[in-house]
């Protein structure tokens, strides 16, 4: 119940800074910014898989957010909103780059040939804490290139709910799914990705 | 509840988004089947590690550096600004893309088609002067573009119908083919006119031997009526005069009724070979000036003429 309140005070936060902001408050943009900016750009990293490129479509998003404000409806949350704005331009994005999304597919069992200190990681122990004997590091960088091999749409759905911890409603809202392609995405996506990592979870 | 149906299920189980039927079917198929529980055991540890993953946050200039991009746009956002944002339409890149390739395309193509029709009116004007029947002229004009274009090697079709006896009946029927569409670079004439094509050249019109009858009234010499072996002799000797030759891949062949002969003379004898054809009896006279016979003059290099021959029943 705390959290709920908790949320619907962050809500009518937002919705304050954007009536401000439509006032001519350019410094409620600013907060806005300020409140939503490391969501939105984890999101953007874990969908495009690259520092410089999570930072382009991070910014892109505020731009866009910043000329589309006005038609802000007042209904959904900013966070719901500005996200459904980041996961359209990192989509976009992903597709206009489909070719080098491709070079950075890289299958669990040639992670031997990777460049980036990898070379270990051929572990046919099935062990349930074989990913806990690596490195926090190691661990990022493999479950991080085992998610850029997913496609576009099992991709989102997994970053809004296994990393950002998502409501399947609000994945829904923010991908345009209706909630039950939202549950089958996600259970193929979620399959998927543990067969490619068998033997380190 | 079979292991199959519970593996589709773990994924909105461990999210808690089960009805309580379900949720307690699955439940207790977990308690009874160790594979499942295995299973439910992978996914719980996939889900700890994905929930693990460090959060990266925004850099430190990030507000700064939106600020930047909104009082100074790239140009190509600009630019795309100016063309859909004042329109409120939400144009796909993709879908803008294929209406730029299509303009490309259309204007690609257009252009030599834009050659080809000024061509046409070139060529069109020329035969318009032509007294080639009006049902020839569209094959003709069609030919001579088609030819045009493709820049076919130096060869002259030439159809000439052998001069009749003056008592032979003037009344002639129209072949079929006369009216029919051109084939295979082969112009047909009808019975009253030899046509000759030029590939690549306009075409022009002669006015056969056949037609002396009609007009003998009117001329003071009339030809003597030739067979298709003695108009061979003839053609044969013209040749021989202007230092061509007759190709012996082309024999005159053909039945009684049609003979085709190859020959290959300098281009520049070319006035002089349709002189001597009309001294002999073969080719009474243009009805215009051709109009390549300059062009075919001034070239130096080999010209082909195949004529064929028609002689009058």
């Amino acid at each position: 119940m705390d959290e709920d309140q908790a949320q619907a005070a962050a809500k009518e936060q937002e919705f304050s800074w954007i009536r401000a902001f439509l006032n001519g408050d350019g410094s409620a943009f600013d907060k806005l910014v300020r409140c939503h900016q490391d969501k939105v750009f984890n999101v953007c990293y874990r969908m495009m898989g690259e520092y410089e490129e999570a930072g382009d479509c991070a910014q892109e998003t505020f731009v866009r957010a910043y000329r589309a404000l006005k038609e802000f409806r007042f209904e959904a949350r900013f966070s719901t909103w500005v996200l459904t704005i980041a996961i359209n331009i990192c989509r976009n994005r992903l597709k206009s780059l489909e070719h080098r999304v491709q070079m950075r597919m890289v299958r669990i069992d040639s992670f031997s040939k990777a460049s980036e200190g990898l070379s270990h990681l051929e572990i046919e122990d099935s062990a349930p804490d074989a990913l806990a004997q690596l490195t926090t590091r190691e661990q990022e960088l493999m479950l991080q290139k085992t998610i850029d091999g997913l496609p576009g749409d099992a991709r989102t759905v997994t970053v809004l709910r296994d990393i950002e911890g998502l409501s399947y409603e609000e994945i829904a809202r923010i991908t345009g799914y209706n909630p039950g392609t939202v549950k089958s995405k996600l259970a193929r996506a979620r399959q998927h990705l543990r067969r490619k990592l068998k033997g380190l979870i | 509840m079979e292991c199959a149906e519970v593996s589709l299920l773990l994924s909105e189980y461990v999210d808690d988004e089960l009805d309580p039927v379900t949720k307690g079917l699955v439940e207790t198929h977990l308690t009874a089947c160790t594979g499942c529980a295995a299973e439910l055991r992978s996914l719980q540890a996939y889900l700890r590690a994905m929930a693990g993953m460090e959060k990266v946050g925004a850099p430190p200039n990030f507000l700064a550096a939106v600020h930047e991009r909104l009082e100074h746009p790239s140009t190509l956002e600009r630019i795309v600004r100016w063309l859909f944002y004042p329109l409120k339409i939400k144009i796909p890149m993709e879908l803008a893309g294929i209406a730029l390739a299509t303009v490309l395309l259309v204007f690609t193509y257009q252009a030599p088609r834009r050659d080809k029709v000024q061509s046409l009116s070139e060529i069109s004007s020329e035969i318009h002067q032509s007294a080639l029947p009006a049902e020839m002229k569209g094959a003709a004009l069609d030919k001579a573009v088609d030819d045009r274009a493709a820049s076919t090697p130096r060869r002259i079709e030439l159809t000439l119908l052998l001069p009749v006896p003056k008592t032979a009946q003037p009344e002639l029927k129209r072949r079929p083919s006369a009216t029919a569409p051109l084939s295979d670079g082969k112009l047909e004439a009808g019975r009253q006119k030899a046509h000759e094509q030029i590939p690549g050249q306009p075409s022009a019109v002669l006015e056969g031997a056949s037609a002396a009858p009609m007009n003998a009234a009117k001329r003071d010499e009339s030809p003597a009526p030739l067979d298709s072996q003695r108009a061979y002799e003839l053609i044969q000797e013209s040749v021989t005069s202007l230092r061509g030759t007759v190709l012996p891949a082309a024999p005159p062949t053909g039945t009684s009724e049609r003979k085709t002969i190859l020959v290959q003379i300098p281009a520049r004898s070319y006035p002089r070979f349709l002189e001597s054809l009309r001294r002999a009896g073969l080719l009474q006279k243009f009805l215009e000036k051709p109009a390549h016979t300059e062009q075919a003059a001034g070239a130096e290099e080999p010209l082909e003429i195949r004529i064929e021959l028609i002689p009058a029943e």
